[in-house]
């Protein structure tokens, strides 16, 4: 089946040589993968978001031309509703949405929380005292 | 257990790309995958277990044969065989096209207005109930149309698909049934006439032009000719038949006038396949009754060409038979019963005088009964006589 904005045509169409259907003229509802019951500002909203995805400036005066054939004159609209396929698939439930951790409200920092402690300080100050091991057992990294 | 949603639209959209790819072929440009809803009908039918199963056969004789009830059904089958049409002729399987494009057709017009309103109802607001009701009425025959333009755009260069447009318009011109019947015979007929009348376009300028010169040439023939090819494109149409009667029948006096008897004969053989079934057309439902009398002065050049008494005579009634007034058709035919008379009475044995007498005494009056006038009449009268009153 088609895919979301993609021009008509599914996976094994792929395997047709590209541009070898371009004859059989694709209806700008079905193209674009819009639905005829929606409005002019839906579409138009829709096909924006398609112009600026656009690649070229080819594309991009098809996708104009599509705009120009679905809002400009309703009863253009309604012709090219008439020869797209309409939805009457049974609409799919709503995804629940991953539950999130319940935000804690964050405490204001405390000085404590600026402070380093002394020892660890000095570990910084001095790069020779830096103890040669391995980090797991650096006691200064021990919880 | 109900099979969630998102599982059947998925098995839908896979079963409906199964069934088009044996609709058309592997690697045909899909329908929206909205087109697979018209599979939800099917969900618990044999047919659909087996095409879960790899076997879409059964299904798709289902989609191709069944009536169906439902609207929505009937709009997503009808847009689903339109499109698997133009993939099929684009790919130049014209035959295999055909049953497909009929079919779309056919379930096109089987949808209701209502049905149509009802969309419009949705797509568009504040447009007057009039258009929309216009778009709607004409959305049943939208494919028609779509086919009426294809005929047109191949009738210059009589194209295959321009052709194969044209048989499946002569598929709706004769005895349509179901729904909007009337209505789809005129469209249809008009969609092919209009394609003709484009196909004859440059032919009639080209004959015209040949006919301007002083007599009826070679150039002529060619025209005509291209004009039989018209013919044989658009599928034997009867305004192609008429246009050649009508240009054919005044180059045809102009030829026999000049009793250039050899390119009569060519123009009358040439002919021949399109005067007769114009003929037919007349002798079976009156249609084209305009014609009847040029149809029948192209059979009597005909008749007069052949070299078979008898045939010539079959002819010639033929042409009584469409335009029982036709003066020429009486006057050749009364000849032709005259010389069979003559030829009877010539060629009697000592043994079958009476026989031979009796047959051409039964031509003399079949004669007698188209043109009483005729001098050869009275002479063959005279022959009788004498016959009698030697016999």
């Amino acid at each position: 089946m088609s895919r979301g904005k993609n021009k008509r045509g599914g996976d094994h169409a792929d395997d047709v040589k590209k541009g070898a259907h371009e004859e059989l003229a694709a209806n700008p509802f079905e193209k674009y993968d819009l639905d005829p019951s929606e409005g002019p500002t839906a579409i138009t909203e829709r096909l924006r978001e398609l112009a600026e995805d656009a690649t070229c400036d080819e594309e991009r005066d098809e996708i104009r031309a599509a705009w120009e054939e679905l809002t400009m004159h309703p009863l253009r609209r309604l012709r090219a509703a008439f020869r797209a396929h309409p939805e009457h698939r049974e609409p799919l439930p709503r995804r629940p949405r991953a539950r999130r951790a319940a935000r804690s409200t964050p405490e204001p920092l405390a000085l404590l929380d600026l402070w380093s402690p002394p020892e660890l300080h000095a570990l910084f100050e001095d790069d020779a005292a830096l103890p040669d091991l391995p980090l797991v057992d650096d006691p200064a990294l021990k919880p | 257990m109900k099979t969630s949603p998102l599982l059947a639209r998925c098995e839908n959209e896979v079963i409906l790309g199964r069934v088009f790819c044996e609709l058309t072929y592997a690697g045909a440009p899909l329908p929206h995958r909205r087109a697979a809803s018209l599979l939800d009908g099917f969900r618990d039918s044999a047919e659909y277990a087996a095409a879960l199963r790899g076997d879409v056969s059964p299904l798709v004789k289902r989609l191709t044969q069944e009536e169906l009830k439902d609207e929505r059904d009937k709009h997503h089958a009808a847009l689903l065989f339109s499109h698997a049409a133009d993939c099929v002729t684009f790919r130049g399987d014209l035959e295999r096209a055909h049953p497909l494009r009929v079919r779309a057709i056919n379930l096109f017009r089987s949808i209701s207005v209502s049905y149509y309103t009802g969309i419009a109802d949705v797509v568009v607001s504040g447009t007057p109930a009039v258009e929309i009701k216009e778009a709607a009425r004409a959305a049943g025959l939208d494919e028609l149309t779509r086919v009426g333009r294809e005929a047109r755009d191949g009738a210059l260069t009589r194209s295959r698909r321009g052709a194969a447009a044209m048989k499946i318009l002569g598929r709706f011109v004769g005895d349509v049934e179901g729904a909007r019947a009337d209505e789809v015979r005129v469209q249809a007929s008009a969609e092919a006439a209009g394609a003709v009348q484009v196909a004859l376009t440059a032919v009639e300028d080209g004959l015209t032009e040949a006919l301007a010169k002083a007599e009826p040439g070679a150039d002529v023939f060619v025209w005509l000719g291209e004009a039989r090819k018209v013919w044989d494109w658009s599928g034997q149409h009867v305004d192609v038949e008429k246009f050649m009667v009508a240009k054919a029948k005044p180059i045809c006096w102009e030829i026999y006038n000049a009793k250039r008897w050899p390119a009569l004969r060519q123009m009358t053989a040439l002919l021949r396949p399109i005067v007769s079934s114009l003929a037919t057309r007349i002798e079976q439902t009156r249609e084209p009754i305009a014609y009847a009398a040029n149809t029948a002065q192209m059979l009597v050049f005909e008749s007069e060409m052949d070299a078979r008494l008898e045939k010539q005579i079959q002819i010639a009634e033929r042409a009584l038979r469409i335009c029982d007034t036709h003066r020429n058709a009486r006057v050749v035919l009364c000849d032709f019963f005259v010389h069979r008379a003559n030829r009877t009475l010539d060629n009697a044995s000592v043994f079958g005088q009476q026989g031979a007498r009796r047959r051409a005494t039964e031509d003399a009056e079949r004669a007698r009964a188209l043109w009483p006038s005729s001098k050869r009449l009275s002479k063959l009268d005279q022959r009788l006589a004498r016959s009698r009153f030697f016999g």
